[in-house]
């Protein structure tokens, strides 16, 4: 044995070898896919938490410790049955009737006295009444949320007259944004991603797609987790729910001492 | 069956995608962001009692290839010594304690020699590493024998800190290479980990013509490493994990003018660990794991010391209102192969332990005790006992005293001829008193420490046999300042000054010094570019126990630039010792010169 080598003994120099070639092939496939434009197809997605409103209490905790677990719990349609599963357990059989009733009950101007929560994280509004526009922005409060729901007033208001033009998805109230994770505070690490969510024709979503990456990994994985679980009210051709698209952007900032949420109205893309 | 079938989810979903590619993307609204705020850290928690340096993973990247030793000694606020650079022997010392005082983990297996005593760090490559947490001061109630100084927890990579793949290559002064690269992916309820990676080193000559051993040559190094860690999630209440680690080395070293002296070495670890959660009030974790420490040295007279530590233990954490209690047992049998004939060739110690730790409006309340039993040196019996008190939202007051041994090691018990099986372990007592500070994105820390260590091994002359006569005090201040500041600007310092003395002849401990501190700053320019600074210094040490081999003070500057040209690649590079500071850490050993290396790293998206 030549003692200017390493001993090492076949059975660990074959692992080795082995774990080198698994990374090479590891490596090497990974950037083949990621040269592929394609956007990645997931396994579907099952969100498994319960449909039932949470209280403005539960994001007041949320705005005050981001860096928790996030629960993801999603509030309510409302007209829709609370006990409706999220994301299609039963709702594939059904799944047309249900999303029309869901239309139907959105249309419905007495659906509208349940307001959503207030600060939650979509200016999800219900069409053709801006008194649940301007709700929604006095609950949730400040400058931005105003013209969020102002700006998707017009929209809708202008859906519920002509109510066999397209909509685009719009994210519902009660997605949760992800909370910072810790690695990259302590890093003092920030960034912007920008994701594709694929929708389907429930409000699932069944893709997210980084298209833009922050830098840092660890920011592109909480954006994507969360955005996985996010529920939406499904585009519509008119007609009928129809699988859709959306561009959106999270953007983690270190700036401030205290954390707050600002809201939003995300592109829309079909 | 209640889920979607998937096919039926696929092909909905390549409706949407032929559905986009069929309509126009309407570009009504620019998108606007959503955004995720965080505090800055350092964050002052509200439940520390005993404060725990911590090295973050940009640090250890921002680091290149350099040991971690002098990681620990620039980041973890703790003194080094090492016989040369990369891949060198070399000992820490945490508030003044020596070597063998320091408890070593990775990923909660205890790592080390059960002959020497002491953990091979300079073995163990950055690269698997993610993170370190150094918890200074008495420690044997939470973590056993040798805690005396501190704890040095190190984590290898994992999913939840450092998804990707990355890969990265490193060219630099020396013959320096290195190729590095790491796998890890978080497939639904099962995260992988992989690292691995190799370097190679021509060195440089370690010693100096002084040295007793001197051999002009260059000491060169190299080292191939591997971790592969698995994580299941089962259910919501249960987790499973295993990992497996291995660095093996070989470093050259002086033996003298003709002989081409090296040393093989090998830390390896191997665990299990099963968490759960049996209800939301009780969290139980039971690891069973084993590590190696396998030293071979090559030379006139070759040595083979090869320690194997099993360990099994079981921590149970339960919740009871705002208060915790921790309860636990572990079982360690340390085992020696070697080619000397050690009198007892194996050792088990089993333990259980205790703590509380609880809050009384803004105080906080920590107690930990901890039995340790062992046939040779009987039962043990160590404690802590800590207190913390939120004064005000921004100052916090915190005090601990605690207990703490150090099992004699196999060389001082069972070597041949030379061992005394009746030695007893060495005891230290420790107080210390602290405030932490925050004044809006800084963290100050203030802490006294007075660590008195007993019954220390020792080898008096005219015999030279061990004894536990020896006392030793080291008192002192630590001044630690984290911050983050409006350009973005990122400053850790820390400065130690401290009296690290035998109480038998008042000389001051080898190799320890009075003062020794490091500061580090970090400047973003733009969005893609880090550079910064490293200082790292020391005062006076001796090299022996009579303070007549006297090594002066030095400051050490390092300095290093990070640049992002694409999302998926960027460049590293550092200038370590950029004033070519010649200095000692231990008499006629030469740590490096002034070196640079370059680093290529590819990170593709997830």
């Amino acid at each position: 044995m030549n003692p200017l080598l390493p001993s090492i003994d076949p059975s660990r120099r074959a692992c080795m070898a082995v774990g080198l070639s698994l990374l090479a092939h590891a490596v090497l496939l990974g950037g083949w896919w990621a040269a592929a434009s394609s956007p990645k197809r997931l396994a579907p997605v099952v969100i498994e938490l319960a449909a039932q409103a949470r209280a403005p209490m539960q994001v007041q905790w949320l705005a005050a410790a981001p860096s928790r677990p996030v629960d993801r719990s999603a509030a309510a349609v409302p007209g829709s049955s609370p006990a409706k599963p999220v994301g299609g357990s039963r709702a594939m059989a059904d799944g047309h009737r249900r999303v029309a009733a869901q239309m139907a009950a959105a249309t419905n101007p007495r659906a509208a006295s349940v307001a959503p929560p207030a600060a939650e994280v979509s200016a999800a509004v219900m069409p053709g009444h801006a008194a649940v526009a301007g709700t929604v922005a006095g609950a949730a409060g400040g400058p931005g949320d105003a013209r969020a729901a102002a700006s998707a007033a017009p929209t809708s208001s202008m859906s519920a007259a002509e109510p066999a033009r397209a909509v685009g998805p719009q994210p519902l109230p009660g997605n949760a944004l992800p909370g910072y994770p810790l690695a990259a505070r302590e890093d003092g690490l920030e960034g912007r991603v920008l994701l594709r969510v694929q929708i389907d024709p429930v409000g699932a979503v069944c893709d997210v797609a980084i298209l833009q990456r922050s830098g840092v990994n660890l920011l592109d994985q909480a954006a994507r987790d969360a955005v996985r679980a996010w529920r939406f009210r499904p585009a519509s051709d008119g007609r009928e729910a129809v699988a859709s698209s959306l561009q959106l952007a999270i953007r983690f900032s270190l700036r401030e001492p205290a954390p707050r949420m600002e809201l939003a109205l995300a592109g829309i893309a079909r | 069956m209640n889920r979607p079938s998937p096919l039926f989810l696929a092909a909905l979903c390549a409706l949407a995608t032929s559905a986009q590619a069929q309509t126009t993307t309407t570009d009504a609204d620019t998108p606007r962001d959503y955004v995720v705020t965080g505090a800055r850290q350092p964050q002052a928690r509200a439940d520390v009692v005993r404060p725990v340096t911590v090295i973050t993973a940009q640090d250890i990247r921002l680091s290149g290839q350099r040991s971690l030793l002098e990681v620990l000694q620039t980041y973890g606020g703790v003194e080094m010594a090492a016989n040369g650079g990369l891949g060198q022997t070399g000992s820490l010392f945490i508030r003044g304690a020596s070597s063998e005082h320091t408890v070593v983990l990775i990923d909660g297996v205890r790592i080390g020699s059960a002959t020497l005593g002491t953990a091979s760090l300079d073995a163990l490559p950055l690269d698997l590493i993610e993170r370190v947490e150094v918890l200074q001061g008495p420690s044997s109630s939470l973590y056993g024998s040798d805690a005396i100084g501190g704890v040095v927890q190190i984590f290898t990579k994992s999913a939840e800190r450092s998804p990707g793949v990355s890969l990265a290559l490193t060219g630099g002064s020396n013959g320096l290479s290195a190729l590095t690269g790491s796998f890890i992916k978080r497939y639904g309820s099962t995260d992988v980990a992989l690292s691995l990676g190799t370097l190679h080193t021509n060195g440089y000559d370690v010693t100096t013509p002084d040295h007793y051993a001197h051999n002009p040559d260059r000491d060169g190094y190299r080292t191939r490493q591997g971790s592969l860690r698995l994580t299941h999630k089962v259910n919501d209440a249960h987790e499973l994990s295993a990992q497996l680690m291995q660095a093996h080395g070989r470093s050259e070293y002086d033996d003298g003018a003709t002989v081409d002296a090296l040393i093989r070495q090998t830390v390896q670890t191997a665990s299990t660990q099963w968490r759960a959660r049996w209800s939301p009030v009780w969290l139980s974790e039971l690891r069973l794991a084993r590590s190696w420490d396998k030293s071979e040295s090559v030379s006139t007279f070759s040595g083979v010391f090869n320690t194997t530590q099993d360990q099994l233990s079981w921590q149970n954490t339960l919740s009871l209102g705002g208060n915790t209690v921790i309860l636990g047992a572990e079982s360690l049998r340390q085992a020696v192969d070697s080619d000397t004939n050690y009198d007892v060739k194996s050792r088990r110690i089993n333990s259980v332990f205790g703590g509380w730790r609880g809050k009384l409006g803004d105080h906080a309340l920590q107690a930990d005790l901890r039995h340790d039993g062992n046939s040779q040196f009987g039962d043990h019996i160590t404690g802590q006992l800590g207190w913390g008190w939120q004064l005000l939202p921004d100052l916090r007051l915190r005090a601990a005293y605690g207990t703490a041994f150090h099992a004699p090691t196999f060389n001082v018990l069972y070597y041949p001829f030379f061992g005394v099986p009746t030695l007893t372990p060495e005891r230290s007592r420790s107080t210390e008193v602290g405030a932490d500070w925050q004044l809006g994105n800084t963290l100050l820390g203030l802490t006294w420490f007075d660590n008195r260590i007993s019954d220390l091994i020792i080898y008096p002359p005219p015999t030279y046999v061990p004894t536990n006569v020896a006392r030793a005090r080291i008192r002192g201040v630590t001044a630690t300042v984290s911050s983050t500041l409006a350009s973005g600007t990122r400053l850790k310092a820390s400065v130690t000054a401290q009296n690290p003395e035998s109480r038998d002849t008042g000389y001051q401990l080898q190799r320890r010094s009075r003062v020794y501190g490091s500061a580090s700053v970090i400047q973003p320019l733009g969005d893609s570019t880090r550079v910064g600074v490293e200082l790292t210094g020391a005062g006076t040490r001796y090299d022996n126990a009579t303070e007549s081999v006297r090594m002066g003070g030095y400051t050490v500057v390092s300095l290093f630039a990070a640049h992002s040209f694409s999302p998926s690649w960027a460049l590293e590079g550092r200038i370590n010792n950029a004033t070519d500071k010649r200095y000692e850490l231990v008499q006629n050993y030469v740590p490096p010169r002034a070196n640079a290396q370059l680093t290529l790293r590819w990170t593709p998206g997830l």
